[in-house]
């Protein structure tokens, strides 16, 4: 993969977190990918990479408030930041480039 | 919400330990939050399994990204997890892999039984052989230096047998001899002791020299021990008692010394007691001073001479020193000495210096061999249950241990199973040994030497935890090598697919398929054991053995007041034939006796086997065949001797008094033998042939009857045949008597050794038991035989059904997703069950045709042929072996069938 380039799950990762506009941490963020791409998600891979998107510096995180819901332990939250926003720019021009022109069978141009 | 309500318990502390600790709280709880999620859409038994696949699923990717880092070698600050994650509690405690060694034991019941006990086996088996090794071969004198003490030993080249009458060359060794210093004799024989209770006792006594007692360096624990002034002419009598006689035989009195006690026909005044495990030169229990000192060369008591290495003299300078002075008296005396050649020799153990024989290599070889062939088998069950932990396997590796520390695991839990083998192994070795030692020191006349005791030594003790060792080591290293090797990493891409990506490879299947092939062979050999057992045992139980007691009968050889010196073996044969007439006249006294008779054995006593011819008038002697391996059994017995065991005369006649010493010299032959002839031999003459070593065939013997088969000798082919020659009780030593009872025998036995006191001093009587006991005795090694033999056999179908198991467990296991995912598409089941059933069933049937092939190859090379009978036997013992491989693979052929296609699917 070209340097600066986003992996796949990466980009699913960082879509899902801005889809959910500032209410993201790892609950939410599973159901929304399984919800969005109708596979089953394990957490554990959401949470490996949230922690190496922020080891990127493509996300930052917090600890939330305790919630009492979830017996007084506080959440994780996530944002995307400025240098995520400018790699998923970067990335998704990256394949617009790559898909421009390609035919695949059986659609109709 | 109650934090961690309704989870599973058990995965959240693992969770706990997999996750780094600044993540964990967060990370279980959006876990418990998805998890209510998935009770109130999928149910609760569906959110549990979910939940608990989460472990594998955190353990893996965590680790893969600890893996990733690594390798990548990114180093982080302040955000890093800490070291406690990367290195991971389980790897950091060596005492935990024990404890998970032993977990596993008990978790795994079947390959701890049948694979410990077999380990143990073999362990066992290496004990005993390394413990008898040690006492025979390297156990040296409980002396200080007792490894320099040495015996002199004197061969006749041209007889090829030893001389033992050396007082003419002991008194001049004594004289010449530097670099062997404190030379002694001593003459073993057995004297009748009246004890304190007025019991007699034949006990073990040496007639030695006063030098025996410094040369040993023991001091005795009560009086002095004997002295040259005792060896004085007309010295007052002195004895010195060993310590067990002293305790049993005289209640352990403490005023001992000094009291006179009557020793063969002699009254000696004990001068001694010796301390407890002392009885130089062999297991002597009483010492008197050696009569005899002078004689002429090869003339005069048979006696053995010992002595000790000068102080900074070798053995090769002892030896030197002595072949001169030997040639010496040689030259002196070239008529007696001329083929004698003298060597110096350990007393105890193997001489230094002495070449490894090939047996002691050989019994290292058949050691390592039989713990070899049982740890392909254990590590075959260890290679089945470690497929079934590749996820444990690659948890760990997620955790943080490197490949070596899963090694070191699985290698220690293979240690903990050799371990507790060993110590069974030891116990059992223990056992052995002291049973095997009582029974050996009761069939020799002299009893087991003084220095070898039954107790393992410590040597034996390390040896067998050495094989331990090298079992786990065995058992352990394939296993773990498979178990964390490219599967490994396949494992990491593809854990949440069901199975396992281990699998039983050539190795493995060469093991199982030798396995079946071995257990084939065993098979017809064990049928063979036991039927011949069986008919041992039916064949004796139609004898009234219970009503015939026997002992052994001999004379001392103690010179009587006026003899001149000690007497010869003519003299003491006559004395012996007087004796034991008197005491058959007052046997035949007794209430219920019938009959008393003697030979040089009974029958069911071990024959004497030889080759025979027989002519008839004047034809060419022709070979006979016997029953024994082409050998007649022989024995030498006395007037009435078939009389009293019921045979009677069915030609000719029977043995009279005057046919000993004949010049015809009569023999009597059994029925067998006379179907063996095919016609009447009486009239006929027979002679034993050459054996080994011997040039010329034995004197003719006149047939001059033929008896009724006595049924005590049962023989593979039938009755033995039997050649019996007239012999006198003089003639014999010792005699083996039989007396016959209207009754039962045994209570007439205390009354022999009452008896022979009463006709004279010097009669010995040993070895008085019934023949029914004597009829057990033989049988025992039968019996050892046939149930170590079955053991074998047994622990040999285990294991073929053991490996055949778990190679189709692991398959099962393998292939689950497989399955269902067949079944699912419509498959039908028993077709997929042939499938995934066809390895077991090539490996099953391959070590069948394997056991087949051999058993006619050994057939054919025998000579024997391959007949209809062998071909019925091996096709009888093909089924039931197959019968047992179906039976093995019934269990996970069940599981298979059970496999559901949407479990089976889910899985992944």
């Amino acid at each position: 993969m070209p340097k600066g380039m986003l992996g796949e799950f990466e980009q699913v990762v960082l879509l899902a977190i801005l889809r959910l506009r500032g209410e993201a941490y790892g609950v939410p963020i599973v159901e929304e990918i399984e919800a969005r791409t109708g596979r089953a998600v394990a957490p554990a891979s959401v949470h490996v990479t949230l922690r190496r998107l922020e080891e990127k510096g493509l996300i930052t995180s917090w600890l939330s408030e305790p919630v009492p819901e979830r017996g007084g332990r506080a959440r994780r939250c996530v944002r995307v930041e400025a240098e995520g926003l400018r790699q998923l720019r970067e990335t998704r021009s990256m394949m617009e480039a790559l898909w421009s022109g390609v035919e695949m069978p059986g659609e109709a141009r | 919400m109650r934090a961690g309500a309704g989870v599973p318990r058990r995965a959240t502390s693992l969770l706990r330990r997999i996750l780094p600790r600044h993540l964990c709280d967060e990370v279980l709880a959006d876990l418990e939050e998805l998890y209510q999620l998935r009770v109130a859409r999928d149910g609760e038994a569906r959110a549990r399994r979910w939940y608990r696949a989460q472990v594998v699923s955190y353990a893996t990717r965590f680790g893969a990204d600890r893996v990733r880092r690594s390798v990548g070698r990114r180093a982080t600050r302040a955000g890093r997890e800490p070291t406690s994650s990367g290195g991971g509690p389980l790897s950091a405690v060596s005492w935990l892999d024990w404890k998970l060694g032993a977990r596993m034991l008990l978790k795994h019941p079947g390959l701890t039984f049948i694979g410990g006990l077999s380990l143990a086996a073999a362990i066992a088996i290496g004990s005993v052989g390394v413990e008898v090794a040690n006492e025979l071969l390297y156990k040296r004198l409980p002396f200080p230096e007792g490894e320099r003490v040495v015996r002199l030993e004197v061969q006749d080249v041209s007889a090829s047998r030893a001389e033992p009458r050396v007082l003419h060359d002991y008194a001049i060794w004594r004289e010449r001899l530097e670099a062997i210093t404190e030379l002694g004799a001593a003459r073993l024989v057995e004297r009748n002791v009246l004890t304190g209770e007025g019991r007699v006792e034949p006990l073990r006594v040496a007639e030695i020299t006063a030098s025996a007692f410094p040369l040993t360096r023991v001091p005795p624990l009560l009086g002095r021990p004997l002295q040259p002034a005792d060896e004085r002419q007309g010295a007052e009598p002195a004895v010195v008692l060993g310590h067990d006689v002293w305790q049993r035989q005289f209640l352990g009195d403490p005023a001992i010394i000094g009291r006179v006690v009557s020793v063969g026909r002699t009254e000696r005044t004990v001068v001694g007691v010796m301390p407890p495990g002392f009885g130089f030169p062999r297991n002597q229990q009483l010492w008197v001073p050696l009569p005899e000192r002078d004689a002429a060369p090869r003339e005069g008591a048979p006696v053995q001479v010992f002595g000790r290495l000068a102080a900074g003299a070798t053995w090769q300078q002892a030896a030197t020193e002595l072949d001169v002075v030997s040639a010496r008296i040689a030259a002196d005396n070239p008529e007696t000495h001329a083929q004698l050649r003298t060597r110096v020799r350990a007393f105890a153990g193997r001489t230094p210096g002495d070449p490894l024989e090939w047996q002691e290599l050989l019994v290292h070889a058949i050691i390592l061999l039989v713990l070899g062939a049982v740890c392909a088998n254990v590590a075959t069950l260890v290679f089945a249950r470690t497929a079934m932990r590749e996820s444990e396997m690659v948890v760990r590796n997620a955790l943080g241990a490197s490949r070596a520390r899963i090694i070191t695991q699985i290698i220690t839990e293979s240690l903990v199973l050799a371990l507790g083998a060993a110590v069974l192994g030891l116990v059992v070795a223990q056992t052995i040994v002291r049973y095997a030692g009582t029974r050996t020191a009761l069939g020799i006349d002299e009893g087991l030497p003084f220095w070898v005791d039954l107790t393992l030594e410590p040597a034996t003790v390390l040896y067998a935890l050495l094989l331990a060792v090298t079992a786990a080591a065995l058992i352990g290293v394939l296993p773990a090598l498979k178990a964390t090797g490219a599967s490994v990493q396949r494992g990491l891409q593809g854990l949440t697919s069901a199975g396992t990506a281990m699998r039983f490879g050539g190795i493995w299947s060469f093991i199982i398929g030798a396995q079946v092939a071995f257990t084939l062979i065993c098979l017809p050999v064990a049928a063979g054991i036991s039927s011949e057992f069986v008919r041992d045992r039916s064949t004796h139980s139609e004898f009234p053995a219970e009503r015939f007691l026997t002992f052994r009968l001999s004379m001392d050889s103690e010179a009587l007041p006026g003899d001149a010196g000690v007497p010869d073996d003519a003299e003491v044969g006559a004395r012996r034939a007087r004796a034991y007439e008197e005491l058959a006249l007052r046997l035949r006294a007794e209430p219920g006796v019938t009959h008393v008779t003697f030979g040089d054995r009974l029958p069911a006593m071990s024959p004497e086997l030889t080759p025979v011819e027989v002519q008839r008038d004047g034809a060419e002697p022709v070979r006979l065949r016997g029953n024994y391996d082409g050998y007649i059994a022989a024995a030498a017995v006395g007037v009435g001797y078939h009389d009293a065991f019921g045979a009677g005369i069915v030609a000719g006649r029977a043995l009279h008094a005057g046919d000993a010493g004949a010049a015809n010299r009569p023999v009597l032959v059994n029925e067998a033998f006379m179907r063996e002839v095919g016609t009447n031999p009486v009239g006929a003459r027979v002679r034993t042939l050459p054996r080994r070593g011997d040039s010329e065939p034995g004197p003719w013997h006149e047939i001059v009857g033929v008896t009724s088969d006595i049924g005590m000798d049962p023989t593979d082919l039938g009755e033995a045949e039997y050649m019996y020659r007239a012999v006198s009780v003089a003639e014999l030593d010792p005699v083996i008597v039989a007396v016959r009872v209207a009754g039962a025998a045994a209570p007439l036995t205390p009354r022999v050794a009452a008896l022979a006191r009463q006709v004279d001093a010097g009669l010995q009587v040993r070895d008085a038991r019934t023949l029914e006991e004597v009829v057990r005795q033989r049988q025992t090694p039968a019996v050892i035989g046939a149930t170590v033999f079955g053991i074998i056999l047994l622990v040999a179908l285990v294991f073929s059904a053991a490996g055949l198991y778990a190679l189709m467990a692991v398959a099962v296991e393998r292939r689950t997703r497989e399955i269902g995912i067949r079944v699912a598409l419509g498959a039908d089941r028993q077709r997929v069950l042939r499938t995934v059933f066809a390895r077991a069933g090539r490996q099953l049937g391959g070590g069948i045709v394997a056991g087949n092939g051999i058993i006619l190859l050994i057939a054919w090379r025998a000579g024997g042929g391959v007949d209809l009978e062998l071909v019925a036997a091996l096709a009888v013992v093909s089924v039931i072996m197959a019968t047992v491989g179906v039976l093995a693979c019934a269990v996970p052929a069940r599981r298979a069938l059970r496999v559901q296609p949407t479990e089976a699917l889910r899985q992944g």
